[in-house]
C-alpha cells in the first residue's frame, strides 16, 4: 500500500511540499532577519533564536528530501500539514508594514474601574506614587484586596531616583518618550514636553495618546496611554493617526481617581515612523 | 483531519475577503507574532527529541531512573529547574521521554511543571511583579505541587493502559513499517545525528500544525475579546474572578516568559492576586495551542483527565491561596 501511495502524483506532490515547506520557513525566517521586520512582530532580542531557527529549518529540509524522492504515503494529509504550515509564512508578509492600531488599543486596554484611565494617587499622601497601568506590581493588589484601596497606590518604579533626577517644571518643548513619560512621570510632573503616539479618543471622551509595549512578541503587547487635556482647542485628528503631542504633564482628579494629563495645547499630525518604531519595548 | 481542512479553509476564507480590514491584519499579526516567538522553542524542542530517540536506549533511562515511580514524579514535576524549556517545545520531548520508558506520570509531571518550575519563568515574573520573591515562590510552588499531583492522579488513572499514540515516521528511512521501535540498533555517531534530525523534522512537521491552528485561535480571541470587558466582570466576585483568569490564560496562549507582565497589568486593576496567579499556573500547563499539541500525543481520553485535573487543581489551589493570604 505505501509503494502505490509513494507512486501517485499525488504523493509525490506531498513528498515534495515537506522540504518546501522547510525552505519556505528557512527564507522567511533570513528575510525577516535581513530586513529587520522581525521587529514588526518580536522584540529585538529574538534575533539570535530566529537566526538559529532559520539554520534549523534549512538542515531539516536537507534531511527531509529523501521524503521528496520517495513521495508520501499519506497524499492527503501531507497537503494539509503543508498548508497550514505555511499559512504564516503567507500572512506574515502580507503583513509587514502594519502595526497595531486603534482596534487593538480598544480590545487589549484595562482602564480603571470607571472607564477612565486614572492613575490613583494617595489623598492624604505626599509621596507622588502613581499607578502606571502598564508595568502594575503585585504587591499593591494585596493592599488593594484589604480593602484599602482609596488610600494606597501601585508604583512599580523606585522613588529614589526619580527624586534625584527631577526635571526643572521650567523646561520647554524636551521630546520625551511615552513609555518613559508614563513610566517615571514624577520625573516630569510640571515640564513642558512633547511625546508622539497613537491618538483616539476614549470612551470617557477625552483624547488619548497610546503606543503599545511588546515583552516578547506583538501577542502580549499592551497600551501605554496618556490622557490629553485641551487647554485651548485642539485640531480633530482622525483617530489611529500618529501625533505629536505638547504640553505640561500634571495630574487632575477625573471620576474616582487622579490621573496622569497632559495639559495639551499643541497637537499635530505627523507621518507615522516605520513599524517597529512605533512600538516600545520594555527591557 | 476534518479539523484541519476547517480550520484551513476559514483562515483561507478570511483572508481573502476581509485582507484589507483592521481586525484582520490586528487577528494576522497576533498570530504569526505568536507563532514565530513560539517557532524556535518548537524547533529546539523538535531537536531535543530527536536526539533522545537515536541517542538514549531505553534501557538507560530505565537504569537512571528512580526504583519508586513517585520518586520518579517528584523529579518530572521539577526537571524544569535543570532542563527549563517553555510549553511549545515540551510536546516533543515528552513523546521521546516517554518511547525511553520514562513512566507517564512522571512524563505528564514534566510536560505541566516543566514550562513553570524553570529558572527563566521566574526570573520574568520577578520583573513582572517587581521583585517580589513571595510571588515567584507562589507560583513555581503552586506549578510544581499541581504537576505533581497530576502526575499522581495520571499514574494511578492509567497505568498500564495504550493511552499514548505512536510518534510520525514521515521522512525517517529506518525501515520499520509501523514507527520505530525503541531499541536503538548499533550505528556509527554519523547515522546517529542523522536519523536524528530526521525524526526531528518529523516532529516539528507532525507537531507544528498544531502550534499553529492552536496560535490562531488565541488570536482569535485577543482579536475579538476585550480584556476590559472581562476586566469589568472580575471585579464582582473573588472565586468567579479566579475562574475567568483561568479561562483567559487558556484562551490566550501567551508563552510562560511573557504571562507574568499581562497577569501584572491586571494588578493595575485591583484584580485579586488569587486570580493573577491562577492566570500565571495555568497558562503554562494547558492552553489552546498546547492542547491541540497533545493530540498529537495522547489519546483524547487521556489529554480530558490531564485537563480537567489541572483545571480542578488550580482552582482548589487558588481558593486555598484566598483563604490563607
Amino acid at each position: 500500500m505505501v509503494k502505490s501511495a509513494q507512486t501517485t502524483l499525488a504523493g509525490r506532490i506531498a513528498g515534495i511540499l515537506i522540504p518546501f515547506t522547510f525552505i519556505a520557513w528557512t527564507g522567511l525566517l533570513v528575510y525577516l532577519l535581513a530586513t529587520g521586520l522581525y521587529k514588526n512582530y518580536l522584540k529585538p532580542g529574538f534575533y539570535i533564536l530566529l537566526l538559529v531557527s532559520a539554520l534549523i529549518t534549512l538542515i531539516f529540509m536537507l534531511f527531509s528530501l529523501s521524503k521528496a524522492k520517495k513521495g508520501s504515503s499519506n497524499p492527503a494529509d501531507g497537503f494539509m500539514r503543508g498548508g497550514i504550515l505555511l499559512l504564516p509564512v503567507v500572512l506574515i508578509l502580507m503583513t509587514t508594514d502594519f502595526s497595531l492600531g486603534e482596534y487593538a488599543y480598544r480590545k487589549r486596554h484595562i482602564a480603571g474601574d470607571n472607564g477612565v484611565h486614572h492613575i490613583t494617587i494617595p489623598i492624604d499622601s505626599d509621596s507622588l506614587l502613581a499607578n502606571a497601568e502598564p508595568f502594575g506590581t503585585g504587591k499593591t493588589v494585596r493592599r488593594i484586596a484589604d480593602g484599602e484601596k482609596e488610600n494606597f497606590i501601585v508604583h512599580p518604579f523606585n522613588t529614589d531616583t526619580i527624586a534625584v533626577q527631577a526635571m526643572k517644571p521650567d523646561s520647554i518643548g524636551t521630546k520625551v518618550d511615552l513609555g518613559e513619560l508614563v513610566r517615571r512621570w514624577e520625573l516630569y510632573r510640571g515640564a513642558v514636553v512633547e511625546t508622539e503616539g497613537l491618538i483616539t479618543r476614549g470612551d470617557d471622551g477625552k483624547l488619548n495618546v497610546f503606543r503599545f509595549v511588546l515583552h516578547c512578541c506583538v501577542g502580549d503587547a499592551r497600551p501605554v496611554v496618556l490622557i490629553l487635556e485641551p487647554t485651548g482647542v485642539l485640531p480633530d485628528i482622525k483617530g489611529g493617526s500618529w501625533v505629536a503631542a505638547k504640553g505640561r504633564i500634571g495630574v487632575k482628579q477625573i471620576g474616582k481617581g487622579i490621573s496622569l494629563v497632559l495639559f495639551c495645547d499643541g497637537l499635530s499630525q505627523r507621518p507615522a515612523p516605520p513599524v517597529d518604531e512605533q512600538y516600545l519595548f520594555a527591557e | 483531519m476534518t479539523m484541519q481542512y476547517l480550520f484551513f479553509g476559514i483562515v483561507t476564507l478570511l483572508t481573502l475577503f476581509y485582507h484589507n480590514t483592521e481586525w484582520f491584519n490586528t487577528l494576522a499579526v497576533t498570530f504569526t507574532s505568536v507563532v514565530l516567538e513560539a517557532i524556535p522553542f518548537v524547533l529546539f524542542g523538535a531537536l531535543i527529541g530527536g536526539v533522545v530517540e537515536q541517542f538514549i536506549s531505553r534501557d538507560w533511562v530505565v537504569r537512571i531512573l528512580p526504583k519508586r515511580g513517585w520518586m520518579t514524579t517528584l523529579v518530572g514535576g521539577g526537571l524544569g529547574l535543570i532542563f527549563p524549556i517553555c510549553e511549545c517545545g515540551i510536546v516533543p520531548i515528552v513523546r521521546r521521554f516517554i518511547g525511553k520508558g520514562v513512566p507517564l506520570g512522571a512524563s505528564v509531571a514534566y510536560l505541566l511543571g516543566g514550562p513553570i518550575v524553570n529558572p527563566l519563568v521566574a526570573a520574568s515574573t520577578a520583573v513582572a511583579y517587581d521583585g517580589d520573591w513571595f510571588i515567584v515562590a507562589l507560583r513555581l510552588g503552586f506549578g510544581y505541587v499541581i504537576a505533581v499531583t497530576t502526575g499522581f492522579i495520571i499514574n494511578k488513572m492509567f497505568a498500564g493502559q495504550p493511552v499514548v499514540l505512536d510518534a510520525p515516521n514521515e521522512t525517517a528511512d529506518c525501515g520499520c513499517a509501523d514507527g520505530c521501535t525503541t531499541e536503538i540498533p548499533e550505528r556509527k555517531f554519523g547515522g546517529k545525528v542523522r536519523d536524528s534530525l530526521k525524526t526531528a523534522a518529523d516532529d516539528f512537521f507532525d507537531i507544528g500544525r498544531y502550534l499553529i491552528m492552536g496560535a490562531f485561535l488565541a488570536a482569535l480571541f485577543q482579536t475579538l475579546i476585550s480584556r476590559q470587558a472581562v476586566a469589568t466582570e472580575l471585579l464582582a466576585n473573588e472565586s468567579f474572578a479566579i475562574a475567568i483568569m483561568m479561562g483567559l490564560a487558556v484562551a490566550l496562549n501567551l508563552c510562560s516568559e511573557a504571562d507574568a507582565f499581562v497577569a501584572a497589568s491586571f494588578a493595575a486593576i485591583a484584580i485579586p492576586l488569587t486570580a493573577q496567579m491562577a492566570f500565571m499556573v495555568l497558562g503554562p500547563m494547558l492552553d489552546m495551542k498546547l492542547l491541540l499539541m497533545l493530540s498529537t500525543l495522547f489519546t483524547r481520553r487521556l489529554i480530558v483527565v490531564i485537563s480537567l485535573s489541572t483545571l480542578i487543581l488550580v482552582f482548589l489551589s487558588m481558593t486555598l491561596l484566598r483563604i490563607l493570604l
